[in-house]
């Protein structure tokens, strides 16, 4: 918006200095397609005078001298200087910027000059975040500053990641950013589905004075994307078509059906030496000869169920171009993305996973009149999901409850014993886990439509005062879903054996009657609906060219419908927000900036005397190197920046979303569960009440108060430094006051505005970019984000011992016991403090080479009193990349290194205990484990059992992992075909490339992808191998 | 200019809306105060005094498996037989009144709501002062009830007569544990108030189930008994060191043998009480089921009904307190669906579970057929009653002529044939007589390896109505369970008086009352019979009595959630419940195989750490002010 006030501008100068006398120079401003281009600024050098050209691309200037030179600016084009000399009329051609965008800077609700920014913003260029996989927030994790990411899952449409801007700074209900797609909030879904290609900035804004306009919602900071626009000119096509083999970056090793039963029965004998064993020696004996798969079964579930890799594939198109009175961009896309599921031959759908989508994006300006332009924007997203009945990261999960050597998947016999249905394994009575039955026995048929509509119109408001700027948008977002979910009920049947006169014989049997039928779906819709208006009044104008003045007046309402789902009263109600902001900003001289910024919000959840909150923020910034003094000095430094911002910003996502309204108490008055009957035939009978919530007129918006302190540094025209230290103070989080006993007699927590919690943080990000005069171009960049934070306040009970408060520590810190090792002997387990009074007497009582912990509060007894904060977060408290690009003539080259630090998980014992309802075993616990003959006190799994031990499955340190990785994130060779420039190809300029994704890792942790953290049994992430071609033309 | 002035205007417009923009609730959404609006509508809140009641009929909800008279296998193991085995946890405590548990809400919960509704019923505007009285005594009946509960396993406890406000701080909601004797006079006085306002006996028949002053008198019996017994009276022994901030002792530390006087007194009055409203020993007068109307004949087996009807009749003349709402719904889930034998002739057997079993020392509990203790009656061969014998025609009532099983099985009590179902004995259910063949492999032994079946050969026929079948929810017969009933109001008159008087005839009497239902000799003729009592006339003597006395109780309330609390009351827990209980070898075909005992379960009983529950280590944690019980 700003250059349409540099434009107006020079008509003030214009006019102020037509009566010097002079050289009268004219001409025409065109782009390279020949395009006349309005409004370029063109300013005779070392003198206030200049001129701006008229809609048709002409101007005309008065000189004072033939040596001047004029100098030809436009936003989005390299300035051009041209000598004037004997020339009256000067045609130019300026040439597109491929840095225009870092000139202005996209911020809340308008861009401002780059320079002029003092709240901490981090923009990078959508290039960055092309990488093979389907989902953009897969490709966030340490590609910004002050961005923490990670991805837990690789399931295809349920593969987001997680992220947070500047860490997690609150305990309460929401702590993720809220995101904005050409003005609009959508969520993380939104996100992840839009393409690269379509991106025009991607920016975070991370401190007060970059969010506080969003009042109520940028507590969490704030993710901004804008699409492409239409540029004037012919039309410009680009084309992208990319095929990935996808394959899992790591998978789980299991035991053979021999090794598992062989230790599976030393399990059993581990614990009771005279049980009975489970598999007998013929058994074993006939498994490993392979005598008959049916009855002898040897199942590796992993490879039954799953392939080594999938295709993928994805085009896009896109068109843009336009003429005076409009400009397009237009880009449609599909992509298709695959599971790894097998498919059963006997069944004709497809269990697999398979996703299709469609999108369109249209984007037209339209330029009505001189002083009034319309914004149309579309975009829908049509998505075909394809799947399993049940969830694909549970079959991931469920290789580890199957067993090798019970069943096989199904029996084998010819003509399928002449029944039209699969005889799916199993074994007794039934019951056990067959994953494949599970996989096989249908599938899920989604459709879902999200559509986005949006109008703006923009109007000068010159005739009332110059720099005054008016603009009104409306923005429309649908979305629905549509799912049938069929499936049959599978058909089981057992091995038996008998004894008869012949010996033992084995027959097949039917445990459970299925369906030969898929059942009737089951059906589920939804849909919700946001819709969003804004009004801002703009104004800005420079003084005397050192007072440079702006402001900015919002005023925007929003409301969604049906968002929450569920059918309680709370959540079928619309959730509505309300705001004025503004901006007041002032510079001197482009040297000392000064900034004024508030966001006034009401948000429907809260009593009407708490509705409203007032967010203001102010910063200060100070380009040292615009000094005449600092550029004496330091010519090499070409920018020296400091900045600082304080201010306070709200959040109203305090609580689930259907629990709201906290002025109001959530009373069921007709709750069956608490119900009492009376009468002679149990017949008159009466509901209870229950009180899910207490009301709470207090509860208001959760505050963070946020102080920023930045530091830009330019060198050599090549390198640019971006730091950042903050600090956070979030008060009034929400949450329940955990200190009210049972005695009390209350049916739910009572909740308030009373944690705190403390932040800090730096954010670090480096650029580098050298052309040399080879003709390599190299570019480098990195990334540094460290988050920390601790709380202050917490709901929490006055603990009899200090280590179990969780005041002092960071949000996501974790408790559990210390484990010191295995226990030795019988002995040992006597002279040490009883670990969870109860299992000592009982079925569960431990034995040597269970877990031993410590006694932290030396009361002789090892509980939950003991646990203390150990290992660093969960959610990583460092996250860094970086990575390096170069172009030499036509071969390109580029990759990315991802990390992160200072985090834990825990395994899940439960999760992997082998033998447990005779569930599957992983080979690093048959490799390492404490027996009799094995007596290693720090063996990686304790004592074998076939069932449960509880002291074993305890937090602790013995299965606490450090959760830190280093991984080849992406990396990718390209070769640009030499340009044809004949015939039907003229014009024509193609790329082809080779992309990897999570090629390498550097890990601790082997056991499998560390980025799965705790959940890796499901679904792994992806290792992606792309080939994908560009063309342009 | 123009332009200009639109836009304000539009400006204005739109923020002079704002309010009204943001209050997005409609009216009448579910607010506390609508409850005591109507009468209709206050139902909802005594409903919900009245739903804290603890579920004795649901299998696991019910304190009744905690006991060693019962058993599960290790696979059905319900949350009581688990705190039988020592895997009560002050960490996640089972079967806890005090936080609630099992889709049960804290009793503190319950006395909440009891609370709420006495602060409020005078607001309804559609009831008289007398029905509002009434509902708030029934209220407070409740809330004295639910502290006594409490009393019963956590000893000394907080006393919450009124509401604290949400608004509490939080010095406010730390309260503190009150001596018991200030507990048992708290539940006490309440009962009393109570007592003034409700009404004599409920009768009409939707109200069954309602609080009326009987049940008050009779459970104020039990809280008097319970108050004067040895756990609680006097308890220098185990408590001398539990004490509060203040050094002061939870429980009082002599004992008072007035105590027993006022048990006397009170079970007294609600025996009056009972009688005058017609309540008495139940006799069976109904037509027997055909299959019996020959052996009607016999007194032998007339007992047999009126012991097995005075607990599954709904709403029998000997009910003080019925439950009035039964674990329905999901009828498996009941205590008979979980001791029902399966019928063999049926295709389906979901709703009969087969699993909770009589263990042999409550096969040894019931008494000879002369009325007295196996080891205390000289006809009954003790010392062989593990081996096998023929049945006789003479025991053809009892067991199955012509075949052989323990001689324990045999010359017993009408109650002992009328609770438990044993190998080659009767079982008369399943719209039928039926001769059980219980031995591994025989029709009713157990099935394959199946975890449904009853681990100690022996089947608990007292809980499950002789019309439930098991082959269908639907074909439960559903009965109030005994919340009190008249007898036990006997046999703690019979032991108040034995306590405080020593022995009488009165004594005598009242308990010869419970032994002629049971059709067995009266105490005089049996232990006065030098022909079958071992140690002749121990009636006569104080202790001798009480050990009578509380055999008989021990029988009679057998399998109805009595046994635990009156082991630990007499302070006999530790000497019951800390050793191995035993049953038949089930697994075993043959003859011989089958009749040896075998261990089935431990039981474990830490001394004295397990006299009482332990407060959640988090409740302690909350509110420290409460002082953990001993021992956890």
């Amino acid at each position: 918006m700003k250059y349409r006030i540099s434009l107006f501008f020079c008509f003030l100068l214009i006019s102020m200095f037509t009566n010097a006398q002079s050289v009268l120079v004219s001409g025409k401003v065109v782009d390279e397609g020949g395009v006349p281009l309005p409004g370029v600024t063109v300013l005779i050098e070392r003198t206030n005078k200049g001129a701006s050209t008229t809609f048709e691309g002409t101007y005309a200037i008065k000189a004072l001298d033939k040596e001047q030179v004029l100098i030809f600016s436009y936003i989005g084009f390299q300035t051009q200087k041209v000598k004037i000399g004997d020339q009256t009329i000067i045609d130019v051609i300026l040439q597109e910027s491929l840095e225009s965008l870092e000139e202005v800077q996209v911020v809340a609700f308008q861009k401002q000059k780059k320079n002029s920014v003092i709240g901490s913003i981090n923009t990078i260029s959508p290039s960055e975040l092309k990488i093979p996989s389907s989902n953009l927030t897969n490709a966030l994790a340490g590609k910004l500053a002050g961005m923490i990411s990670y991805q837990r899952s690789g399931e295809p449409g349920q593969d987001n990641a997680e992220f947070f801007i500047r860490g997690v700074t609150s305990f309460g209900y929401a702590n993720n950013p809220l995101i904005l797609i050409d003005g609009l909030e959508v969520s993380t879904n939104d996100l992840a589905r839009i393409e690269p290609d379509n991106i025009a900035s991607f920016s975070i804004m991370k401190d007060a004075t970059a969010t506080a306009l969003y009042g109520a919602r940028g507590a969490n900071g704030v993710i901004l994307v804008t699409t492409k626009e239409g540029k004037k000119g012919k039309a410009k096509v680009s084309f992208r078509y990319e095929n990935k083999f996808s394959s899992p970056s790591l998978t789980n090793d299991f035991l053979g059906a021999v090794d598992y039963m062989q230790l599976f029965n030393r399990a059993t004998r581990s614990r009771d030496e005279s049980a009975p064993l489970m598999y007998s020696i013929s058994k074993i004996y006939g498994t490993l000869n392979g005598v008959d798969m049916n009855i002898y079964p040897n199942v590796d579930w992993y490879n039954e169920l799953f392939k080594d890799f999938t295709l993928n594939r994805s085009a896009n198109l896109n068109v843009t171009g336009g003429g005076d009175i409009a400009q397009y961009y237009l880009s449609v896309s599909h992509n298709n993305e695959t599971g790894l599921l097998k498919v059963n031959p006997l069944n004709n759908f497809n269990n697999n996973i398979n996703i299709n989508r469609s999108n369109l994006r249209a984007n037209v300006n339209i330029d009505l009149t001189k002083s009034t332009k319309i914004a149309v924007k579309f975009y829908s997203l049509f998505e075909r999901y394809n799947g399993p009945s049940v969830s694909a990261n549970d079959i991931f999960s469920s290789v580890m409850q199957a067993n090798p050597a019970n069943f096989p998947k199904y029996y084998r016999y010819p003509d399928n014993l002449g029944f039209n249905h699969t005889l799916f394994g199993n074994k007794g009575n039934g019951g056990f886990p067959n994953p494949y039955a599970d996989m096989v026995k249908g599938y899920k048929d989604r459709f879902t439509n999200t559509i986005f509509s949006q109008v703006q119109i923009e109007q000068d408001l010159d005739f009332i005062t110059k720099g005054l700027k008016f603009r009104g948008m409306a923005s429309v977002r649908t979305y629905a879903e549509n799912q049938n979910t069929r499936e049959y009920t599978p058909f089981y049947y057992g091995m038996a054996e008998v004894e008869t006169e012949e010996g033992i014989l084995n027959f097949l049997y039917q445990i459970q009657e299925g369906t030969e039928y898929l059942n009737n779906p089951s059906v589920n819709n939804y849909g919700n609906s946001n819709f969003y208006y804004e009004l801002v009044t703009e104004y800005n104008r420079l003084f005397n060219e050192i007072h440079d003045i702006g402001g900015l007046l919002v005023f925007n309402f929003s409301e969604s419908l049906n968002t929450i789902g569920g059918n309680s009263a709370f959540s079928t109600l619309p959730s509505r927000n309300m705001g004025i902001s503004g901006r007041l900003a002032y510079n001197y001289k482009t040297k000392y900036f000064t900034e004024f910024n508030f966001g006034y919000n009401g948000s429907e959840k809260f009593a009407k005397d708490n509705r409203y909150g007032f967010f203001p923020s102010i910063g200060f910034g100070w380009i040292m190197s615009n000094e005449k003094w600092f550029s004496e000095k330091l010519p090499d430094v070409n920018l020296f920046k400091l900045k600082v911002t304080h201010g306070l910003v709200g959040n109203d996502g305090i609580s689930s979303a259907d629990d709201r309204f906290f002025y109001l108490s959530d009373v069921n008055l007709n709750n069956w569960d608490y119900s009492y009957t009376w009468g002679i035939d149990y017949s008159n009978s009466y509901a209870g009440y229950l009180i899910d919530r207490y009301s709470n007129t207090n509860v208001t918006w959760e505050v963070a108060k946020k102080t920023n302190y930045g530091l830009e540094i330019g060198l050599f025209n090549e390198l640019t430094i971006q730091a950042d230290y903050f600090t956070e103070h979030r008060t009034k989080i929400y949450m329940p006051r955990d200190f009210i006993p049972e005695t009390m007699g209350l049916t739910t927590a009572i909740s308030s505005n009373l944690g705190e919690v403390k932040s800090k943080g730096v954010d670090i990000s480096l650029d580098y970019n050298k052309a040399f005069d080879s003709g390599l171009i190299l570019s480098a960049r990195a990334n540094f984000t460290y988050a920390t934070n601790k709380i202050l306040v917490n709901g929490e009970p006055e603990y009899l011992y200090n280590y179990l408060s969780r005041v002092g520590h960071p949000v996501n810190q974790q408790w559990g016991l210390i484990a010191e090792r295995l226990f030795i002997d019988q002995a040992d387990i006597n002279n040490s403090p009883e670990q969870f009074n109860g299992f000592s007497s009982s079925t569960n009582s431990y034995m040597p080479g269970d877990i031993k912990y410590t006694d932290v509060n030396q009361d002789g007894v090892v509980n939950e009193l003991d646990m203390v904060p150990i290992g660093d977060p969960q959610v990583p408290e460092i996250v860094y990349g970086f990575g390096l690009s170069a172009v030499y003539k036509n071969f390109d080259f580029s990759m990315f290194m991802q990390g992160v630090g200072n985090t834990s998980f825990f395994i899940n014992p439960q999760d992997i205990s082998p033998f447990v309802n005779e569930r599957n075993a992983l080979s690093v616990i048959a490799n390492n484990h404490w027996s009799i003959n094995n007596p290693d006190p720090n063996a990686f799994w304790p004592r074998l059992s076939t069932y449960p031990i509880s002291n074993n499955e305890q937090n602790s340190t013995w299965w606490l992992r450090d959760g830190d990785f280093l991984r080849l994130k992406s990396i990718e060779f390209g070769y640009t075909l030499p340009e044809a420039n004949r015939g039907l190809f003229n014009g024509i300029n193609s790329r082809l490339y080779f992309a990897g994704l999570n090629l390498l890792n550097f890990s601790k942790f082997d056991l499998w992808d560390p980025e799965m953290a705790g959940n890796g049994l499901g679904y792994p992430p992806q290792k992606v191998y792309n080939l994908g071609m560009q063309i342009n033309f | 200019m123009k332009n200009k002035l639109t836009f304000i205007l539009i400006l204005l417009i739109i923020t002079s809306s704002c309010d009204e923009y943001l209050d997005i609730v409609p009216d009448q959404t579910q607010q506390i105060d609508l409850l005591f609006d109507r009468e209709e509508a206050a139902y909802t809140a005594l409903a919900t005094c009245y739903t804290y009641l603890p579920e004795n009929d649901g299998v696991y909800t019910s304190y009744v498996t905690m006991s060693d008279d019962v058993t599960t296998p290790i696979a059905k193991e319900t949350d009581g037989i688990k705190i039988m085995k020592g895997q009560q946890s002050a960490s996640s405590p089972k079967l806890s009144y005090w936080s609630g548990y099992n889709g049960q809400g804290s009793l503190w919960q319950g006395i909440r709501h009891c609370n709420i509704l006495i602060e409020n019923i005078h607001n309804v505007i559609d009831m008289t002062d007398e029905e509002k009285n009434s509902w708030a005594a029934e209220a407070k009946f409740l809330k004295a009830y639910y502290h006594f509960l409490l009393l019963t396993y956590y000893g000394p406890i907080p006393i919450v007569d009124e509401n604290l406000p949400i608004s509490a701080t939080d010095q406010q909601v730390r309260v503190t544990r009150k001596p018991i004797d200030e507990c048992f006079d708290y539940i006490v006085n309440t009962i009393d108030e109570a007592i003034i306002d409700l009404p004599i006996r409920v009768l009409n028949s939707n109200d069954l189930g309602r609080i009326d002053q009987v049940i008050a008198k009779s459970i104020k019996s039990r809280v008097l008994l319970y108050a004067a017994s040895p756990l609680f009276n006097g308890n220098s022994e185990m408590y001398s060191d539990f004490v509060d901030e203040n050094g002061q002792h939870y429980f009082n530390q002599s004992y008072d043998p007035l105590k027993w006087d006022l048990a006397r007194d009170a079970s007294l009055d609600a025996i009056n009480a009972s009688l005058e409203s017609g309540i008495n020993l139940y006799q069976f007068i109904s037509a027997p089921p055909s299959f019996d109307s020959q052996n009607f004949q016999y007194e032998f087996i007339r007992k047999q009904y009126d012991v097995k009807y005075s607990i599954v009749d709904r709403w029998n003349s000997e009910l003080i307190w019925g439950n009035s709402d039964p674990v329905t719904g999901n009828d498996w889930w009941q205590m008979q669906a979980g001791c029902m034998m399966k019928n063999p002739n049926s295709s389906s057997v979901e709703a009969a579970w087969q699993w909770i079993a009589p263990t042999l020392r409550s096969v040894e509990l019931f008494y000879t057929k002369n009325g007295l203790p196996i080891d205390e009656d000289l006809t009954f061969d003790y010392s062989n009653r593990f081996n096998t014998t023929n049945v006789s025609s003479l025991q053809n009532l009892q067991a199955q002529y012509g075949n052989r099983t323990a001689i324990l099985n045999l010359d017993r009590e009408p109650r002992f044939y009328s609770s438990l179902a044993f190998d080659r004995g009767y079982n008369r259910t399943w719209g039928g007589f039926w001769n059980l063949r219980m031995r591994k492999g025989e029709i009713h032994g157990r099935i394959a390896n199946s975890n449904d079946y009853l681990i100690t050969g022996y089947a608990l026929k007292k809980l499950v109505h002789p019309d439930s079948e098991g082959d269908g929810y639907s074909k439960i017969v559903t009965y109030s369970w005994p919340m009190i009933r008249f007898a036990e109001v006997y046999l703690n008159y019979a032991e108040a008086l034995n306590e405080s008087n020593g022995p009488s005839q009165e004594a005598y009497n009242v308990l010869n009352l419970i032994r002629d239902r049971a059709g067995v000799k009266s105490v005089e003729e049996a232990w006065g019979d030098s022909s079958i009592a071992l140690t002749l006339n121990k009636h006569t003597n104080q202790d001798g009595f009480r050990e009578i006395i509380h055999q008989e109780r021990l029988i009679e309330l057998s399998f109805e959630g009595h046994r635990y609390n009156d082991l630990r009351r007499w302070r006999f827990a530790e000497e019951y419940m800390n050793n191995p209980v035993y049953g038949w070898s089930v697994d075993q075909t043959s003859e011989e195989g089958y009749y040896t005992i075998m261990e089935v379960g431990n039981r474990s009983f830490n001394f004295p750490r397990d006299y009482f529950h332990p407060i959640s280590i988090n409740e302690i944690t909350v509110n420290p002010n409460l002082i953990q019980n001993p021992g956890w």
